[in-house]
């Protein structure tokens, strides 16, 4: 059995010869490069004169917005969602206005990328500035502002959730905790920016586009769409993608507006984005200002939870509510909220749009409901571990009514789980205990050393379906063809691993191939931790069925019952160990069902050859849960905070490869701590965005990540035939919330409170100012 | 304006006409078309462009190929001898130092640097100060350091 064991991945042979085909690698003859003209205003009504750029060296096109074809002015809301009252897609090429620092105003097509930054520089912009909305509470109250001046107000959406009776609840407890929390604005950041190629095929008639894509379906038929063309006449390609972090599962306007200028010019266009368009122009996430309340009895157990939040949407709303509606409904976590009312308003502002970011809104609402706990147990003081205890939903109550609809439409039930038993090995792992008891004795010693505790429920696998295409090939190779591309998530090891149990093929004989739209007749794409489960859940379709072929094949031929058959080493033996009339390897089976050319087929009934087509559609997502504690210290001087230990346990029901989760894990909490201390996109009051290059956008470094203790509990899901719930985004969600509680523990004889993320060494420094001046106050 | 530039890179003579302003980076992977090298910021803050210009780690974003005139440069493509795998790249795969793999070339690169200017004696607290200008959003840099561990002990028992 390869599934659920250490494999090494068949991907890195490559990768680490640097033999990666990245977009941009891709080379192409008589190809043409872009550069794009970006605003540098956050709010101006514009004018624009290219003519000096038309006429620089090197220069064959020149691209304002009144060149672009009706089909692709404006990008198509990508996820259309009813509480999105008003909706406002990004300008592929601003057309007048511009919105946001960074928008795309000119395309400047030439030779080569040196010559085609020359031009732009030739570009004139003219500004009639405007005041920027960028304050969130700002842009709800003062609608003089508006982002899009034809809407009344800068509300794009207003998100209800709710459960129970929360006035109720509230009139009944013995402990009301208030708090505002903000969680700053974040960015992906991959290391490999966003990039495009594009090339009209005139002999196939057909789009071709490389890019960085999650969803390369979604993207086809934005292509389609914004071309006037139909699907087939798009293919979509991504074979090696540095890294997705569900930004990278989005469309932006470049997508749409290099294949048009590749279409008009009929030659091919490659437009790569620098480091500094991706900080300023690719999506970012995580901006939540929140107004919550907690209501408990004396003992601390939940009555009820209630709020409200602001969540910045950016100048647009190409993915629609999808972060601030994941953050509603995660509020509750895997505690018992027995009465729950939170209202989200979704806000413009003259700020780059946001979308989902590894997390994806669930970081923000663990750390709203961790922050809430931690208040509990200080008010009333209980111990922080006992009071998660009294709350947490226990195994037995599984499968779990939270009592409100969920992102996807249905009921939101968690469909299995044990978070109590996650807690207890954390407190173990941690050495919980041990540490609290000490605690004195360190203060003795001038040591402050605090732990901090968050649990987590991530729904994982979504819908509606994966498919993927298997053949066994003549020589008794596989062939897996699917159409969740990779962006170093080691798929093609995985598939491959559960491949090779249900057919008996040695891993290396078997093949995935992915990142292009012709492998598949549909698919929905790589995000949400969703393609292991999905796409995986197919992948075991798809051999169950080639398996099943396999042995009906044989026991035809061999004439014995197929269930006196199994598959193994590549081949048909008897399951009894008995001798077979004939050796029959599966290379044999297909020869011999694929018949000779020209001759009628010896197994017409069973029709030719070893191939399928399977697909997977889940009955709704599964849950992840996991929780986090970390053991730090804080030097009350300086305010620097090391971690001196850090805990994970994680329950993602059954694992394929073990090596590759641990990967997902140590690299999620990698980004949570850049989450809690280091990652922040700053905007000033005008505006501009101040984090333009990796010196002011800190992500963390070798120095920052520590040795992460990792330890698994599986309950497998009820929903999928793998029992898998997904590992993308488990090891970053719980960090922030985690790592606030740790650093506030430790100086809590400082009186030490934490309500924001990210939190630097001066934040901290302020916040002891703060509880200083309380407290004398 | 072009002018002529001449180096050997990966032990071979690489000559071309650039414009001066032309990037090391740009003329191994446009003009030679060695991809392996990436480039992840141009600002040299992330090391996806390292290389190693007479022996020594540098940026390839940062330098001009005219500075690299004469020089003796090896990338990426140029580690693996025979078809076998340099231990360091070996090590990579073992210990699970790479996901998307955009990063690695530049890391791997790095650290075999790392490892010689050491003298192939390498403790954690090493391996992640001479890694600090090396960015990667996958890994969260734990099996990265392993690895890097591991390979430098390869490294000195196969005098590599």
């Amino acid at each position: 059995m390869l599934f659920g064991t250490r494999q090494t991945r068949g991907e890195d042979d490559r990768l680490i010869q640097g033999k990666g085909r990245y977009v941009d690698d891709i080379k192409l003859p008589g190809m043409l490069h872009v550069a794009l003209v970006r605003s540098e205003a956050a709010r101006a009504h514009v004018k624009v004169d290219v003519e000096a750029a038309r006429s620089a060296p090197g220069v064959r096109a020149v691209f304002v917005a009144t060149d672009l074809p009706a089909s692709a002015k404006i990008l198509p809301d990508c996820h259309p969602n009813p509480v999105l009252r008003n909706p406002r897609g990004p300008q592929v090429l601003a057309d007048g206005v511009v919105r946001y620092v960074g928008e795309p105003i000119v395309a400047i097509v030439a030779e080569s990328r040196y010559l085609a930054e020359d031009a732009a520089e030739l570009v004139s912009v003219e500004y009639n500035l405007l005041p920027a909305v960028v304050d969130l509470e700002r842009a709800m109250s003062d609608e003089s502002r508006r982002v899009h001046e034809d809407l009344q107000s800068n509300l794009a959406a207003r998100i209800p959730v709710s459960c129970g009776d929360t006035d109720k609840a509230f009139a009944d407890a013995a402990c009301i905790v208030r708090e505002r929390l903000q969680i700053q604005r974040g960015a992906g950041q991959a290391m490999e920016t966003r990039g495009i190629v594009a090339h009209w095929d005139p002999h196939a008639e057909r789009m071709v586009v490389w890019n960085v894509s999650q969803v390369p379906f979604v993207h086809r038929t934005a292509i389609a769409n914004a071309l006037q063309l139909s699907e087939n006449s798009v293919q979509v390609l991504n074979p090696d993608v540095g890294g997705g972090f569900g930004y990278k599962g989005l469309t932006y306007v470049e997508d749409l507006l290099i294949p048009v200028i590749a279409r008009q010019l009929e030659v091919p266009i490659k437009w790569i984005e620098d480091r500094r368009e991706h900080l300023i122009a690719a999506y970012h996430e995580r901006t939540q200002l929140h107004d919550m309340e907690i209501a408990t009895t004396a003992d601390g157990v939940i009555l009820g939870i209630r709020g409200k939040f602001l969540c910045d949407a950016g100048a647009y709303t190409p993915w629609g509510p999808v972060v601030p509606l994941l953050t509603a409904v995660n509020i509750p976590g895997p505690y018992k909220v027995p009465n729950y009312k939170v209202e989200c308003d979704l806000v413009y502002t003259n700020t780059v749009p946001i979308a989902p970011v590894r997390g994806a809104g669930r970081p923000q609402a663990c750390y709203v409901s961790e922050r809430l706990l931690d208040a509990v147990a200080r008010k009333l003081n209980i111990d922080g571990a006992e009071l998660r205890r009294r709350n947490l939903i226990q195994a037995h109550e599984y499968p779990y009514d939270v009592g409100f609809i969920s992102r996807d439409g249905t009921r939101r039930t968690y469909d299995s789980g044990n978070v109590p038993a996650l807690l207890e090995r954390a407190l173990e792992m941690i050495e919980y205990d041990k540490h609290k008891a000490r605690q004195k004795d360190y203060a003795a010693q001038g040591r402050h050393i605090g732990i901090g505790l968050a649990c987590c429920v991530e729904d994982t696998g979504l819908g509606p379906f994966e498919e993927v295409g298997m053949t066994v090939e003549l020589d008794g190779s596989v062939t897996v063809r699917m159409g969740t591309p990779s962006q170093g998530q080691g798929q093609r090891t995985a598939f491959a691993q559960i491949v090779a149990d249900q057919l008996a093929v040695p891993f290396d004989k078997i093949k995935v191939l992915a990142g292009n739209t012709d492998n598949v007749r549909y698919s929905i794409g790589t995000f949400a931790s969703r393609a292991g489960i999905v796409t995986g859940s197919a992948v075991l379709n798809a051999s169950k069925q080639l398996r099943e072929r396999a042995l009906k094949i044989a026991g035809t031929l061999l004439q014995a019952s197929p269930d006196d058959l199994t598959l193994e080493d590549g081949g048909v033996v008897r399951k009894d160990g008995g001798k077979l009339g004939r050796a029959m390897s599966l290379s044999d089976i297909v020869h011999t069902s694929l018949g000779e050319s020209g001759a009628p087929l010896p197994l017409r009934d069973l029709g030719p050859g070893m191939s399928t087509v399977a697909s997977f559609s889940p009955p709704t997502n599964t849950f992840a849960t996991g929780c986090h504690a970390a053991l730090v210290e804080v030097d009350p001087r300086t305010c620097k905070v090391s971690i001196l230990k850090y805990v994970a346990v994680e329950d993602f029901g059954t694992m394929i490869n073990p090596m590759i989760v641990d990967g997902q894990v140590i690299g999620g909490v990698g980004l949570g701590i850049g989450n809690a201390f280091l990652e922040k996109v700053v905007y000033d009051d005008s505006g501009q965005i101040l984090t333009g290059t990796f010196m002011d956008y800190l992500v963390a470094t070798t120095m920052d990540v520590p040795h992460v203790h990792i330890d698994y509990l599986a309950t497998p899901s009820p929903l999928n035939p793998l029992g898998m719930k997904g590992a993308g985004q488990g090891g970053t969600i719980p960090v922030p919330a985690a790592l606030s509680a740790a650093v506030e523990d430790a100086l809590r004889d400082y009186g030490l409170r934490l309500r924001h993320v990210p939190f630097s060494e001066s934040d901290i420094f302020a916040a002891l100012q703060t509880a200083r001046t309380g407290a004398a106050a | 304006m072009s002018v002529s530039v001449s180096m050997k890179v990966n032990g071979k003579t690489a000559t071309g006409n650039v414009e001066p302003r032309t990037l090391l980076v740009q003329f191994i992977r446009e003009h030679l078309g060695l991809t392996g090298t990436h480039v992840g910021c141009d600002t040299s803050q992330c090391g996806a462009c390292v290389v190693h210009v007479d022996g020594k780690s540098i940026k390839s974003c940062t330098m001009l190929a005219l500075r690299a005139d004469g020089a003796d440069v090896s990338t990426i493509e140029g580690l693996a001898k025979d078809g076998t795998l340099h231990p360091m790249q070996e090590a990579f795969r073992e210990h699970h130092g790479l996901q998307c793999g955009f990063c690695t070339p530049g890391m791997v690169m790095s650290a075999i640097d790392l490892v010689k200017r050491h003298n192939y004696k390498l403790d954690e607290k090493t391996v992640r100060h001479g890694l600090e200008g090396n960015l990667c959003r996958c890994t969260g840099y734990h099996n990265i350091v392993k690895a890097v561990l591991a390979g430098a002990e390869a490294m000195q028992a196969k005098g590599v």
